[in-house]
C-alpha cells in the first residue's frame, strides 16, 4: 500500500518537474527569439550554426539566457537549504540580507584591488560578504532567541545596513555607480559566455556538496533534541546546510548581482506543486528558481521597451507580494 | 521603571540648544567655508555680499528643511506607533513612505509639467493607500506586530523596486539614488514653504490631541470601552500621519529611520507621557535629521552623502536594538 502511494508521489512529481522544464525551454526560446533585433525561431536555429545572426545570438543573448537559468537554479536550492537548515519558512538568502552583504563584498573587492585581479578577488569579495551576512545573523539571530519572523527581521535589517553601505560606497566612489547599480538591483544585462563558463564550474564545485545536503535535508526537519537521538549532531547538520545554502548564493550574486525573493518563492512554490519531501523539492526548487528568474528577464525587456528593468527588480516586485502573502496566510502563532 | 532623572524641561531646553548649534553648523559649513561667528553675523544681518546671498539662498533653507522634515517624521513615527502599538512601526517600516515616492515618481514621469506643490497630492495619496492597507492588515488580527513588521518592511521593498523600475524605463536613472535614498541638496524657500504649514498643522492638532491619543495607547479592551470616540482619534491620527509623512516625502524623497527611532529615543529619555513625548520628539527630530545631513555633508567633502544613506547607516542597527528590546521585554 505505502509502497503504491510512493510511487503514484514520485510519479506526480517528476511528471511536475517536467512540465516546469517544458516551461523552462518555452521561456528561453522566447527569451532567444525576443530583444531589439526580433528573430523567428527558424532564425535563432540557423544562428547555431553561424550566419548573420549569429553574433546576437551566441555572444549576447545565449549567455543571458544561460546564466539566468544557471543563477535562477542556484538561488532556488540556497533557498531550499537554508529554509531547511533554519527551519525556517521565510529564510531565504534574499529575505535575510545574505544577498545583500554578498554585493557589498563583491564592490568592496572591486575597489580594494586592481581592475586585473577582479576575475578572482570579486568571487572572493563574494563568499566573504555572504559568509560574514549568514554568520551575523547567526550570532544576532541566536542572540533575539531565534522565532520565525524575529530572525526574518533580523535579517532584513542587516541588509538594509549592507544596502546602505552600497549605497554609501557608491556616493564615495561616483566612477563605480554604474556597476554597483548590479550589486543594488540584479541583472543578467551582458551576462557572457564566460560568466556562464565560471557559474558552471562553480556549481559543479558545489555539486558534491549539494549532494550531500540534499541526502540530510529531510533530517534537517527534526528538533534538536531528536537529531541527537539519532546520532547526529544538530549544529554541523544545520551548519553543514546554512554553508552550502551560502556556497550557492554566493556563486549566484557574483554571476548576476543581488535577485531578490527568488530564493524564498522557488522553494514555497515547489512545497506546493510536489509537497516537502526533498528528493521532490530539491529539483522541483531548482527548477522554479530558474524559470523564475527566465521570465523575470523576459518580462523586463520587454515591458519597458525600448529600455530594459534590471531582473531583479522585476524578482522583487514580484517576490515581495508573495512574501506578505506568506504572512497572512501562516497562523498568526505568537512567535 | 527605574531610577532615571526625567526632566522633560531640561531635555528640550539641551535639545533646543543643540538645534541652535546643528543651524549654526550648517549655515556656516560648504564649499566656501565661512566662519560660524561671520556666518551667524551675516544670518542676523544680511548684506549684498555673495557669502550673504550663500547662506539666506541655500545653507539656511537646506537647514530649515532638514529640521521641519525631521519634526514631521518623527511626530508621523510617534503617532503611528502609537496607532498601532507596534515599537517597530514608522512611515518607513510600513511602506508608508515608499507608497508616497512611487505615487511622486509615477507623476512625475505621467505629467512633466508637475511642479513643487504639485506633488504634495500625489504623495498623499500613495501615503493614504499604503497606510489603508497597513492598517487593514493589522485589525485584520492575523498578524502580531513582528509579522506586521516584516509585511511592511517587504511592502517598503516592492514599491522601492516599483520606483527603480519607472525611473529606468525613463531614462532617469541618475535619480535613482536621490530618489530612494532621500537628499536635502535641491533645497530652496519654495520647499520650505511647501511643508511648513503641514508641520505646523500636524504638530498642533497632535499636541492638542495628545490626551486623546494617549487613549490609543491603552489596551484593545479598554479602547473599545470608550467606543467611538477612539475610533475617531484613531481616524485623525491616520489622517495626521499621512499629510506628515506624505508631504515630507514630497520635499525631499524618502528618508527612513527617523520615524522609527526617534520615538525610541525619546520614551527612553522622557518616560511615556504622550505630550511631552511629542513635543521632544518636534526636537529630537529635527536634531537627529539635520545632524545627518550635516554628517553626510563634512563627511565625503566636497561630495555629498544623501541624508538618507546616512540614517540608515544609523538607523539599521537601532532597529535591531528595538528588536532585541522587544525579545526581552
Amino acid at each position: 500500500m505505502k509502497d503504491a502511494r510512493e510511487h503514484r508521489e514520485g510519479r506526480r512529481a517528476a511528471f511536475v518537474c517536467v512540465l516546469i522544464l517544458l516551461l523552462l525551454c518555452l521561456v528561453s526560446l522566447l527569451g532567444m527569439v525576443i530583444g531589439a533585433v526580433k528573430l523567428s525561431v527558424g532564425d535563432v536555429m540557423a544562428a547555431f550554426g553561424g550566419g548573420k545572426n549569429a553574433f546576437i545570438v551566441m555572444e549576447y543573448r545565449l549567455p543571458r539566457v544561460a546564466i539566468s537559468i544557471l543563477a535562477g537554479a542556484a538561488f532556488g536550492l540556497a533557498g531550499v537549504f537554508l529554509q531547511g537548515a533554519l527551519r525556517n519558512p521565510l529564510a531565504s538568502p534574499d529575505v535575510v540580507g545574505i544577498t545583500k552583504w554578498a554585493g557589498l563584498g563583491a564592490f568592496s573587492a572591486g575597489l580594494m584591488t586592481p581592475p586585473a585581479w577582479s576575475a578572482w578577488a570579486i568571487p572572493l569579495g563574494v563568499m566573504a560578504g555572504a559568509l560574514f551576512g549568514a554568520l551575523a545573523l547567526l550570532v544576532i539571530g541566536r542572540r533575539f532567541g531565534g522565532s520565525t519572523t524575529v530572525l526574518a527581521l533580523t535579517g532584513v535589517a542587516l541588509g538594509m545596513f549592507a544596502q546602505a553601505l552600497i549605497q554609501y560606497a557608491m556616493v564615495l566612489f561616483p566612477s563605480r555607480a554604474e556597476q554597483s547599480m548590479v550589486w543594488l538591483a540584479g541583472s543578467v544585462y551582458g551576462s557572457t559566455g564566460a560568466d556562464v563558463s565560471a557559474l558552471s564550474l562553480w556549481l559543479l564545485l558545489c555539486l558534491p556538496f549539494v549532494l550531500i545536503a540534499a541526502g540530510r535535508l529531510d533530517a534537517g526537519g527534526f528538533g534538536d533534541d531528536t537529531l541527537t537521538s539519532i546520532g547526529l549532531a544538530p549544529s554541523l547538520l544545520r551548519g553543514g546546510l546554512i554553508l552550502v545554502s551560502v556556497l550557492l548564493a554566493g556563486g549566484a550574486v557574483a554571476a548576476v548581482g543581488s535577485m531578490g525573493f527568488l530564493g524564498l518563492l522557488a522553494p514555497h512554490a515547489a512545497r506546493l506543486v510536489v509537497g516537502a519531501r526533498s528528493r521532490y523539492l530539491i529539483p522541483a526548487s531548482a527548477l522554479l528558481g530558474a524559470l523564475a528568474l527566465s521570465i523575470a528577464d523576459l518580462a523586463g525587456r520587454v515591458v519597458a521597451l525600448p529600455n530594459e528593468i534590471p531582473a531583479g527588480i522585476v524578482a522583487a516586485v514580484i517576490g515581495g507580494p508573495y512574501l506578505v502573502f506568506l504572512l497572512l496566510k501562516e497562523k498568526s502563532r505568537n512567535d | 521603571m527605574n531610577d532615571r532623572a526625567r526632566h522633560p524641561v531640561l531635555i528640550a531646553a539641551l535639545g533646543l540648544v543643540l538645534l541652535a548649534g546643528v543651524l549654526a553648523a550648517g549655515v556656516s559649513f560648504g564649499v566656501s567655508g565661512l566662519s560660524v561667528g561671520h556666518a551667524l553675523q551675516l544670518l542676523f544681518f544680511p548684506d549684498a555680499s555673495p557669502e550673504s546671498a550663500l547662506v539666506w539662498d541655500v545653507r539656511l533653507p537646506r537647514a530649515l528643511l532638514a529640521m521641519l522634515v525631521g519634526a514631521n517624521l518623527a511626530i508621523a513615527g510617534v503617532l503611528i506607533q502609537t496607532l498601532t502599538r507596534n515599537p517597530l512601526a514608522s512611515p518607513q517600516t510600513f511602506g508608508i513612505n515608499a507608497g508616497a515616492s512611487l505615487a511622486i515618481v509615477a507623476c512625475l514621469i505621467a505629467f512633466p509639467s508637475l511642479k513643487g506643490a504639485g506633488t504634495v497630492g500625489p504623495a498623499f495619496a500613495g501615503a493614504a493607500a499604503v497606510g489603508l492597507a497597513m492598517w487593514a492588515l493589522s485589525i485584520s488580527g492575523v498578524m502580531n506586530e513582528l509579522k506586521l513588521a516584516l509585511a511592511g518592511v517587504s511592502i517598503q521593498l516592492v514599491l522601492s523596486a516599483l520606483v527603480q523600475a519607472i525611473l529606468i524605463a525613463n531614462n532617469a536613472a541618475q535619480d535613482i539614488v536621490y530618489w530612494l535614498a532621500g537628499s536635502l541638496s535641491a533645497a530652496q524657500w519654495p520647499k520650505v514653504s511647501l511643508i511648513l504649514p503641514f508641520t505646523l498643522v500636524g504638530g498642533g492638532v497632535a499636541l492638542t490631541g495628545a490626551r486623546h491619543f494617549s487613549v490609543l495607547a491603552l489596551d484593545q479592551t479598554t479602547g473599545l470601552s470608550l467606543g467611538q470616540n477612539a475610533k475617531r482619534t484613531g481616524g485623525v491620527a491616520a489622517i495626521l500621519i499621512v499629510l506628515l509623512a506624505g508631504s515630507a516625502v514630497a520635499v525631499c524623497g524618502p528618508i527612513g529611520f527617523i520615524g522609527l527611532l526617534v520615538p525610541h529615543i525619546v520614551r527612553r529619555l522622557a518616560g511615556g507621557d504622550i505630550a511631552v513625548i511629542l513635543v521632544l520628539s518636534a526636537i529630537v527630530g529635527p536634531l537627529l535629521l539635520g545632524a545627518a545631513d550635516l554628517f553626510g555633508r563634512i563627511v565625503v567633502f566636497p561630495a555629498e552623502m544623501p541624508a538618507g544613506v546616512v540614517t540608515a547607516l544609523i538607523g539599521a542597527p537601532a532597529f535591531l536594538l528595538i528588536l532585541y528590546g522587544k525579545r526581552t521585554r
